[in-house]
């Protein structure tokens, strides 16, 4: 019975000693530690820029303006040249679209409040270019004015060049 | 035995060619299952939706004493009464009716019609009873148009048979692409409705209010897409729409914006034309400004001449600068609209009541 604790013992004291001798030393790790961190400086500053990159680009995604579409996406004049007679009688496609395009517009900025001046700024543009089809210039001065007042949004209008036919076409509209 | 055969076929025979009828409305075979679908839609949108605000200049226009969906579906139904589809076969149809007791009245044929009637076909393409009419009156010959076995005589514009094409439904005109039964569809396609049922009116030179050809400088020059009446297709349709929008609960602001846009291209084809006229002799006036200082510009003159050369150039230049000033303020959208043509129709119809119309409504829901 004696011999075999004496044993049991024995086999014990062997494993402390192999486990002792594969654990690192405390100089050891801090060693394992300064390697990690000694990596080739071009790594490091590549994972930093990662990490950079990607704080920064929550960062636009959590606070940053979307961009509005540009005067050119409103239809022109051009737009509705060398329609037929057919596709004339009633209101063109092209000027649905306009007429959709504003209404998003309003939509976004009406959700997004930092959008409204840059809105407004837009709206006021498209009711000036005389390249815009005329009923969407008319909208678009309609929805200057009105949004304006409804938002609080300042933009300057004093300076406005939106011609008398527009101006009386918007003053008819809802 | 036989007797009762010959009612059972006779019967299966007029149902197979019985019109469907919708609020009083006759929609021929020829229109598809899900057009008509549509425009039973429609028709009870505008009878049973609730109307919180009337447009008083469409009321004036229209001559309704009150904006409530019996009134305006009553004002249809006055113009409207058979619509046929995309596929009707106007030639096949077209039936010379004996003129027995019926006489045109002595009145003017409109100014499109005196040279040929084709120009008025094509206007009025989707009102067929008013082009009908127009050419019977024309021709003094009574004519009827044949419906899936019924012959209808047109003695009016006011007979009121429209011809829908699939326009009407083409996605691309849709103010809601994923609903075709959307209430701003259905806004839009009534403003159609309203524009086409205006054809039916008239008399003498205002018989089915016939468009006018857009002046110079206008975006639709030169196409049949304008009128210079204040109670024309365009503005009715311009003012239907109005009405409506201001009544749409359900649409959203992206919705009602394609509306407006809408109503902006229609009154923009509404034009006065003593003003069209001083706009064309200044855009002619100007054109030939231009021409000249191009000349002058580009032409090689002798030195003796330079100084004269130079002294036109100026004047040419002033000349541009003024006329281009005039035509910035010449508008050609009118504060007040144009003077209104007499609406009055013109042949021999009925005005049906809005309870009778109603009470034919009530029957359809």
């Amino acid at each position: 019975m004696k011999k075999r604790y004496f044993i049991l013992l024995v086999a014990v004291l062997a494993l402390g000693a192999f486990y002792l001798k594969n654990t690192p030393s405390s100089e050891e790790i801090s060693a394992s530690d300064s390697e990690v961190i000694n990596r080739p400086q071009s790594t490091k500053q590549h994972l930093v820029a990662k990490t950079i990159k990607q704080t920064a680009v929550s960062a636009v995604q959590s606070t940053s303006v979307p961009e509005l579409p540009s005067l050119d996406e409103f239809p022109t004049l051009a737009d509705l040249q060398d329609l037929s007679e057919d596709e004339v009688h009633h209101t063109p496609e092209a000027v649905i679209n306009g007429g959709r395009l504003v209404g998003q517009l309003i939509d976004r900025a009406e959700k997004n409040p930092p959008l409204r001046e840059k809105t407004l700024q837009l709206l006021k543009s498209c009711a000036e270019s005389d390249e815009v089809v005329t009923a969407v210039r008319a909208v678009c001065w309609k929805n200057t004015v009105s949004q304006m007042k409804n938002w609080r949004v300042f933009i300057p209008l004093s300076d406005m060049k939106v011609p008398a036919n527009v101006l009386e076409l918007s003053s008819q509209l809802p | 035995m036989k007797f009762l055969a010959v009612l059972t076929v006779l019967s299966c025979l007029s149902s197979a060619h019985a019109l469907e009828e919708f609020g009083g409305i006759s929609f021929h075979s020829s229109v598809p299952a899900d057009q008509v679908a549509s425009l039973k839609n429609d028709l009870r949108y505008v009878f049973t939706n609730p109307v919180t605000q009337s447009d008083a200049e469409f009321l004036s226009t229209t001559g309704l004493t009150a904006g409530t969906g019996d009134h305006l579906h009553n004002w249809i139904y006055n113009r409207v009464r058979y619509i046929v589809g995309e596929n009707y076969d106007l030639r096949r149809n077209f039936r010379a009716r004996p003129k027995l007791f019926f006489k045109y009245p002595k009145s003017p044929l409109p100014d499109g019609m005196s040279g040929n009637s084709i120009n008025v076909v094509q206007v009025v393409m989707s009102n067929l009873g008013g082009a009908v009419y127009l050419t019977g009156k024309k021709e003094d010959v009574l004519l009827g148009l044949d419906m899936d076995g019924d012959l209808v005589s047109v003695k009016s514009p006011r007979t009121g048979i429209l011809q829908v094409g699939s326009g009407l439904f083409y996605e691309g005109f849709s103010i809601n692409k994923s609903d075709v039964n959307a209430p701003a569809n259905s806004v839009s396609r009534l403003g159609t409705l309203f524009h086409e049922a205006r054809h039916s009116d008239g008399n003498g030179k205002s018989t089915g209010f016939l468009h006018d050809i857009c002046p110079a400088g206008h975006q639709y020059e030169g196409h049949a897409a304008c009128e210079v009446s204040g109670n024309g297709s365009y503005t009715l349709g311009a003012l239907s729409e109005r009405h409506m929008v201001q009544n749409c609960g359900t649409c959203t602001t992206e919705e009602k914006t394609i509306l407006v846009a809408r109503i902006a291209d229609s009154f923009n084809r509404v034009f006065d034309r003593s003003k069209a006229q001083a706009r064309a002799t200044l855009l002619a006036e100007l054109k030939t400004a231009k021409e000249l200082l191009q000349m002058y510009q580009t032409g090689s003159w002798p030195r003796t001449m330079r100084a004269q050369v130079d002294g036109e150039i100026r004047a040419l230049r002033s000349k541009i600068t003024t006329l281009e000033a005039q035509l910035a303020n010449l508008t050609i959208v009118p504060d007040v609209r144009p003077a209104s043509l007499d609406p009055r129709a013109e042949g021999n119809f009925k005005e049906e009541s809005v309870q009778k119309s109603a009470g034919l409504m009530r029957k359809s829901l």
